[in-house]
């Protein structure tokens, strides 16, 4: 656990929390090999993350306090959040055919007219998303692994290039 | 003196631990010295050089992963190296992860 949580394991515990699954249920809901989701889930009840009740798997609500700072440690969840660009950058170059869910990234100039109208369109998405995720019920049929992954923001390329040059 | 075993580790390590002959050819220092050397005598300022140099140019040279690390930890700052290493353990826990599941299936066939 000194390392935080990988992406697929936190993908079992939030497959989990919706509801109490079974191994195959969790592989169904996350797209994740069975052998795979006992390999992981193993040592999630190991770390005392995850129970077994009546054959199914759940989050360890009894003993939250001991481990929901460590999987929430701000330092774990940056590595997690960059496993994710990894990913998500991984997947844009290796699709050759139909990149329907492609990265876009763009290097241009604001005036403040512009800046006042790219900020309304990221309130707008914002909104969006926010909305989206005040109704989970109406989801809760549908797989995990359908889940989107959505990324947004912006910032000075300078800033990005400081950044850059503290990372040696 | 830390500095002295530090070097000739390096120095070893990377030539995959030559005879003090070798050693002697590759960095110019006479065999005597080199065997004194070895066995903890103090080192000059040029002899530490010699080393050295020829440490640095084996290391820009070899694209070894191992030789790459080196180099990091010579170079970069603590907070760059911690980086590193975050990104490392976790590679390896998703590693045997993977390593176990595979051979959970070859045991199951």
């Amino acid at each position: 656990m000194n390392e935080g949580l990988l992406l697929v394991e936190r993908m079992i515990l939030e497959s989990i929390e919706r509801t109490q699954k079974s191994i195959a249920e969790i592989a169904y809901d996350t797209g994740l090999r069975t052998n795979l989701v006992c390999t992981l889930i193993s040592h999630l009840v190991m770390d005392n993350i995850v129970i077994l009740r009546k054959g199914k798997y759940m989050l360890n609500y009894d003993e939250k306090d001991q481990w929901i700072g460590l999987i929430n440690n701000p330092v774990h969840i940056q590595n997690e959040v960059k496993e994710l660009f990894i990913s998500l950058i991984n997947s844009h170059f290796e699709l050759s055919e139909k990149k329907q869910y492609g990265l876009k990234i763009k290097k241009i100039w604001l005036n403040k007219f512009d800046e006042k109208i790219l900020e309304a369109h990221f309130n707008n998405l914002n909104e969006f998303i926010v909305n989206l995720e005040k109704y989970p019920q109406r989801r809760k049929q549908e797989k995990l692994k359908e889940k989107r992954v959505v990324f947004w923001g912006q910032s000075f390329y300078g800033d990005l290039a400081e950044e850059s040059l503290k990372a040696s | 003196m830390k500095e002295q075993k530090e070097i000739i580790k390096q120095y070893m390590e990377l030539n995959n631990n030559p005879t003090m002959r070798w050693v002697s050819a590759d960095t110019g220092i006479q065999l005597t010295r080199v065997l004194r050397l070895m066995n903890g005598c103090l080192m000059k300022l040029d002899e530490y050089f010699a080393f050295k140099n020829k440490v640095i140019k084996k290391l820009s040279s070899s694209y070894s992963f191992s030789a790459l690390a080196m180099q990091c930890e010579d170079k970069l700052s603590q907070a760059s190296l911690a980086e590193l290493s975050q990104y490392m353990k976790r590679s390896l826990k998703q590693k045997r992860f993977l390593d176990s599941n595979l051979s959970f299936i070859q045991t199951a066939s």
